[in-house]
């Protein structure tokens, strides 16, 4: 099921093009929209191409990896041979669409990109990698958080793949995540490794972060706002739906000095901002999630 | 995941589910014994949701009150829980340990269980875990009395937005009247539903309301409880299965009905069994 592209040049990867220089030459006119501050509230199409024009940016990143140093170790069961004919947003409105994704099951996949590389770092998501991920991704969040889920024949038929396949990449997944699928903030692990090592902890940090399962929401609206504040913009490629619309989160009705401080990062997101879209990825480590050393 | 199925004996069935079998083990190495629930793999669904659910939310959920979870083992067709294993559930304690053969507890040992029972719950809630299915099957009581919640299958963490929340939960002698009534937004107040009537039955070991239907099951609770309207639950006649000619029953003093419980254990009775789903005791010590 997984093959071996190695030493092949490298596939012709559709990548949106860059970010600087793509607004000038922009033909139409830009559609302001305004956003939810709760993904729960937020419109399916507007979070479908938010979470594409993300992924588009990470495998934008990514792929710059891929040909130089594929060889059999840094190949995963989430490979294709060559990347899928069928576009991201397409793939990823296909899913939705027939397998009746929740946007909490939406955003969880994007979360669960950076779970899996935290536990299987040689995971980077890809062109060659996304679609299996996002189908894998998918069918583990719905039955893990949702009442109503499909059988995985159904989810394997709306994917595209063979339900052997899509089995063995569901108990992959679980294997290397360790079945610990409830979305969680995951730093608090490592805060705990590092209070049993060197024994001592910034106590003050500890009670500021927020720990463990009972935050899920506030995890994945956390990423829901990120994601919006970084690909809102209209100059982050263009993933064949809505590029002419640039989104804002709805102002606060509190007001915290994080999403703040995220509004004015939003205008200027350039090199400087694709800096923090690794970073986003890796929150605690210092931002590489790719396959190489 | 480092665990393989040969390092278990394999020892007497303890029970059967809808998904799985459980077996007492023995663990070769150390001797001690474990509960193996052994899930067959079937290659339409891959792995059952409920295996996904009571994993992943088990492994988030240390408390003592709570079964631990020590190993999961996947092997071709087949994926086995390693649970600590403690001597008997609930039901079985007090078929075996009720006096004068009536399964009905001791007052003192109700006090315990549920003690220990409310501390369990609350630490769920605390995680924003609900659990769903609490019965006295699904309680575990170790030699040394001590009682632990098990079966998660139904679990869910319930801090996630989700608009598809099913009212197919609970076993149906411990289903909370607006699940009954078909609410779809339920929260912890379900759990303390079932805990009420789990400390009925310790008091009396019968079940407070062994419904044989849905309807039955309302039937039985309002015969008690009293018949809700919307003068003493506001809201209650917007329900899906709400009917308007429901029988109308008025409530029963819960203490002629279980004598033996103190002023205390009527207060806490009363606390947990509140038909309205806002009301409940919220699980705090």
């Amino acid at each position: 099921m997984t093959s071996q592209p190695h030493k092949s040049k490298r596939p012709p990867i559709v990548i949106p093009p860059p970010p600087v220089g793509a607004d000038e030459s922009a033909p139409t006119p830009t559609t302001y929209r305004t956003l939810p501050q709760k993904f729960i509230h937020c419109p399916k199409d507007d979070l479908i191409v938010i979470i594409s024009r993300m992924l588009s940016s990470l495998i934008s990143i990514n792929d710059q990896q891929i040909s130089s140093d594929i060889n059999q170790q840094s190949l995963t069961r989430f490979h294709s041979r060559s990347p899928p004919q069928i576009s991201l947003y397409s793939y990823l409105s296909r899913l939705s669409h027939y397998s009746s994704l929740e946007n909490s099951v939406l955003i969880t996949s994007i979360y669960y990109i950076d779970l899996l590389s935290m536990c299987y770092p040689i995971f980077a998501v890809n062109s060659l990698t996304v679609h299996r991920f996002l189908l894998t991704a998918t069918t583990v969040a719905s039955k893990a958080l949702c009442d109503s889920f499909c059988s995985n024949s159904h989810y394997a038929k709306v994917g595209g793949v063979n339900l052997m396949e899509l089995n063995v990449l569901e108990t992959e997944f679980l294997n290397k995540v360790g079945y610990r699928v409830v979305p969680r903030d995951f730093n608090y692990d490592r805060l705990q490794e590092r209070k049993s090592s060197t024994g001592t902890l910034d106590t003050d940090y500890l009670k500021k972060i927020k720990l463990g399962i009972e935050n899920a929401s506030e995890v994945l609206d956390l990423y829901y706002k990120r994601m919006v504040m970084l690909v809102g913009a209209r100059d982050n490629g263009t993933v064949g739906c809505h590029d002419d619309v640039e989104y804002e989160l709805a102002p606060e009705a509190g007001g915290s000095e994080e999403c703040k401080a995220g509004d004015k990062t939003q205008t200027g997101l350039t090199d400087a901002g694709r800096r923090k879209l690794r970073k986003l990825e890796k929150p605690d480590t210092n931002g590489d999630q790719s396959p190489d050393k | 995941m480092s665990a393989s199925a040969s390092q278990f004996q394999q020892l007497e069935k303890l029970g059967e589910g809808t998904y799985a079998t459980v077996f007492k083990g023995r663990n070769r190495a150390l001797g001690t014994f474990v509960a193996l629930k052994e899930i067959n793999l079937d290659s339409e669904e891959g792995t059952p949701s409920t295996a996904i659910r009571e994993i992943s939310i088990m492994k988030e959920l240390r408390h003592e009150n709570i079964i631990t979870l020590y190993d999961v083992i996947h092997t071709e067709n087949k994926l086995t829980l390693v649970f600590e294993y403690l001597d008997k559930d609930l039901k079985k304690y007090m078929d075996t340990n009720g006096y004068n053969k009536s399964g009905a507890l001791e007052p003192h040992v109700v006090k315990s269980f549920m003690f220990q029972l409310l501390r369990g719950i609350m630490f769920c809630h605390d995680n924003r875990v609900l659990h769903r299915d609490l019965k006295p099957q699904n309680l575990l009581i170790s030699s040394k009395g001590e009682l632990k919640l098990g079966d998660f299958g139904l679990a869910r963490a319930y801090g996630i937005p989700v608009n598809t929340f099913s009212n197919e939960v609970v076993t149906l002698w411990y289903r909370a009247p607006d699940v009954l009534l078909g609410s779809r937004s339920y929260s912890t107040s379900i759990d303390m539903w079932s805990a009420g009537c789990i400390m009925a039955e310790m008091f009396t070991g019968k079940p407070l309301f062994p419904g044989s239907s849905n309807e039955d099951q309302l039937l039985k609770i309002f015969r008690i409880m009293g018949t809700p309207n919307e003068r003493t639950w506001p809201g209650v006649t917007s329900y899906p299965n709400y009917r308007s000619n429901f029988n109308v029953f008025i409530p029963q003093d819960l203490h002629t009905l279980i004598p033996n419980m103190d002023s205390l254990a009527l207060n806490l009775l009363q606390g947990l069994l509140q038909m309205r789903p806002e009301l409940p005791a919220a699980a705090t010590i």
